[in-house]
């Protein structure tokens, strides 16, 4: 056997054994609706913009019309989806009839006004998180969801990403044993900042800057990752403490640009999350430590790290991995089985599609069949409540109480 | 007094993408402006990349690579149009460029390697074998795309370049009527190659010296393109400049069909091994011969073919 035919093999096997064990199906091939669905998009900034990308990707969706009230955006969002009508007004789509499903990524502090409207209107509706800038709000939105036998799907990721999912099978399987501790790490260097020369566009365009409209940083972006730790847990964090400062973008903006929180659980188990606009480094992931393993995730891939002392799976011997400088990951490929039969199976391969193709899937699907969402109004409600109340701590640098009655609609 | 004083400093931004560096540089009075407007420029470079490139799973391109000879993939109009534009210069060039790369038993096959279906919005590759490798042309797109969302943001005076072969002006520098750019020097005969004066204009360049030598495939042959040493391409895009300078380099001439509205420069071995070097096109005037001239103030240097 040579070293090519030897090495297929082992990829192959791995794939045949791991896929015995734990791993998802997943494969490369296209997205697909067992029915068509008409979408409309509202809000096309970055977020609008990539959702338009990962529609146009699914089989059986027509994407019928997108909304801003900025030109720009309404140029870019239309170079993406050419045959969509181009409106101004939200409300042009809750009218069109040919459009079944919305997916809304506006500015937070719009987010009720619109779900709650789009419900009304009989839309299904994909939500962005946070759902909301106010607790009040959060609420509001789930209460309407509910009432509604319409499909709503906040949009948190984690639960429809392959890679969570097989993580999540893992940790919930023991993989990890007892849990030591938890952090979560979010680093971008980006002013935050939108360009405008109209001082008033400015200030709309700039909301994730403004004390009023923002959740900050534990909001906007710890929201998606909180969730990652109320859903493998399947528990909520009981008080959480926060400090933050402005460390790089000194131009008169009181948000911070450099947040540390630490959320508790009744257990006494802690999660430390770090968000910062000043450097880049580490990126987006989440770490749970365990007595026997570390799991660690990164969106599109996640890596299991071994105590030398655990015992080890039989799998494992062909399972591939990372050095990450003394720790070798091993690497948790969704869809391994179907990689490997097709010669893909490599070291380090992450999801084909985006994190976003698969929740807006499996919203569509959801639409389309009237099933549950994957992703329950609820969900996006308590990670959107405990990144509100996190961004309090931070803005306090104080601890507060979480009381368990604002996590229940 | 010292008038340098009362110059703005620039604001800079950098971002690794696509293989290679890209750098801006911004000039204007309202910093905070400059500073939003570069970064919302660069996530147009980083999620171009995202998009385009054959290495990044979650892509199109990765998928559409991932499914040759198997399946069509839909993509969104913004692709499938780029890569209709990418088709188009195939043609027009007769095949000097293309952004399939093919396996070695269907190197000589002239058929078209995509099957582009414009009603489904999908693409495949009609064998396995073959890959999408939009390389350079994808810099171009997301320099394209930059230079868009400066310009819209209000900036007037920017100068912006992927890995130094493409290079997109936005207006001018203060007291000057362009960007000057470097050319770069032959590296056999060390002499400057000149300078290009851009304002609101693309360039790219490609050669088959400097770090990768023999680094431009001929795509009809498979083998490293001989029929020049060194071209550049002007004119309004970038995405378009990057093609066809890398179409030139493949073929040592212009081909008749290159738009008008690209200005040509190719410099090639004629038979008594000198170098010949003429530029043809709306542009030509931009180009400078510049041996032993000073470099002007703002002056950028841009050197050869870093196609990743």
């Amino acid at each position: 056997m040579t070293d090519i035919d030897r090495r297929d093999f082992l990829a192959q096997s791995a794939g045949a054994l791991a896929a015995v064990s734990l791993l998802p199906s997943l494969g490369l091939a296209g997205s697909s609706l067992s029915a068509p669905i008409g979408v409309g998009v509202i809000g096309l900034g970055r977020q609008g913009r990539a959702i338009i990308a990962e529609l146009s990707g699914i089989d059986g969706v027509t994407i019928r019309a997108l909304c801003d009230t900025d030109q720009r955006r309404l140029k870019a969002g239309a170079r993406r989806a050419r045959d969509a009508k181009t409106v101004r007004d939200a409300r042009l789509i809750l009218d069109d009839a040919s459009i079944q499903a919305v997916c809304i990524a506006t500015p937070t502090h719009q987010h009720r006004e619109l779900a709650e409207a789009a419900l009304d209107a009989g839309k299904h509706v994909y939500l962005e998180a946070p759902i909301a800038h106010t607790i009040e709000d959060c609420h509001a939105i789930t209460r309407a969801a509910r009432a509604s036998a319409l499909v709503f799907q906040p949009g948190v990721h984690a639960r429809s990403d392959p890679v969570y999912k097989l993580a999540r099978s893992f940790f919930r399987s023991d993989a990890v044993r007892d849990l030591v501790s938890m952090s979560a790490n979010r680093a971008r260097k980006t002013s935050w900042r939108t360009p405008s020369t109209d001082p008033v566009r400015e200030k709309e365009l700039n909301w994730r800057l403004d004390p009023a409209l923002s959740a900050g940083l534990a909001g906007e972006w710890g929201t998606h990752q909180f969730d990652v730790f109320h859903w493998y847990l399947n528990r909520f964090p009981v008080s959480v403490s926060g400090h933050g400062d402005i460390r790089a973008h000194k131009d008169g903006r009181t948000i911070a640009d450099t947040i540390g929180c630490s959320l508790g659980f009744e257990d006494g188990a802690r999660l430390d999350y770090n968000a910062t606009l000043a450097n880049s480094f580490g990126g987006m992931h989440e770490i749970f430590r365990g007595t026997n393993a570390t799991i660690k995730l990164a969106w599109s891939h996640g890596w299991m790290f071994k105590e030398a002392d655990a015992p080890t799976q039989g799998w494992e011997v062909y399972a591939n991995r990372q050095q990450f400088h003394n720790d070798e990951g091993i690497t948790l490929i969704a869809g391994a089985t179907k990689l490997a039969e097709q010669g893909k199976l490599k070291e380090g391969v992450g999801l084909p599609h985006s994190p976003l193709r698969y929740a807006l899937q499996d919203f569509l699907k959801s639409a389309t069949e009237r099933l549950a969402p994957v992703t329950s109004a609820e969900d996006g409600m308590r990670a959107s409540v405990v990144g509100i109340l996190a961004d309090r701590a931070v803005r306090g640098n104080s601890t507060i109480a979480i009381d368990p009655e604002l996590l229940r609609v | 007094m010292d008038t340098r004083a009362d110059i703005r400093k620039p604001v800079r931004l950098a971002t690794c993408a696509m293989g290679t560096r890209f750098e801006f540089v911004l000039l204007g009075d309202d910093d905070r402006l400059l500073q939003a407007a570069g970064e919302e420029a660069i996530h147009a470079i980083e999620d171009t990349h995202r998009r385009l490139s054959r290495f990044e799973p979650g892509g199109p391109i990765y998928e559409i690579n991932a499914q040759a000879g198997e399946a069509a993939v839909r993509v969104d109009d913004e692709i499938f149009e780029l890569l209709e534009r990418c088709s188009n210069v195939r043609t027009e060039s007769s095949q000097a460029f293309d952004v399939v790369r093919r396996a070695a038993e269907t190197r000589l096959r002239a058929d078209p390697a995509l099957n582009m279906d414009k009603t489904q919005r999908t693409i495949g590759l009609v064998s396995a074998g073959k890959m999408i490798d939009l390389g350079g042309v994808a810099k171009g797109f997301a320099l394209d795309l930059a230079a868009e969302i400066l310009r819209d943001s209000g900036i007037t005076s920017a100068f912006l370049h992927g890995g130094t072969s493409t290079a997109i002006a936005v207006g001018h520098p203060p007291g000057a009527d362009a960007w000057a750019v470097s050319l770069g020097c032959d590296t056999e005969t060390k002499t400057h190659r000149g300078i290009a004066m851009l304002a609101d204009t693309a360039m790219s360049v490609s050669s088959q010296d400097g770090d990768r030598p023999g680094h431009v495939i001929n795509p009809a042959t498979g083998t490293p393109a001989s029929n020049a040493r060194w071209a550049a391409c002007i004119g309004a895009s970038a995405e378009a400049t990057d093609a066809w300078s890398t179409a030139l380099i493949v073929r040592g001439t212009r081909p008749c069909a290159m738009p008008d509205g690209l200005t040509s420069v190719v410099e090639i071995n004629d038979s008594q091994d000198s170098r010949t070097c003429a530029a043809i096109g709306p542009e030509k005037s931009c180009i400078v011969s510049a041996v032993g001239c000073n470099p002007p103030d703002h002056q950028v240097s841009i050197c050869s073919g870093v196609h990743l």
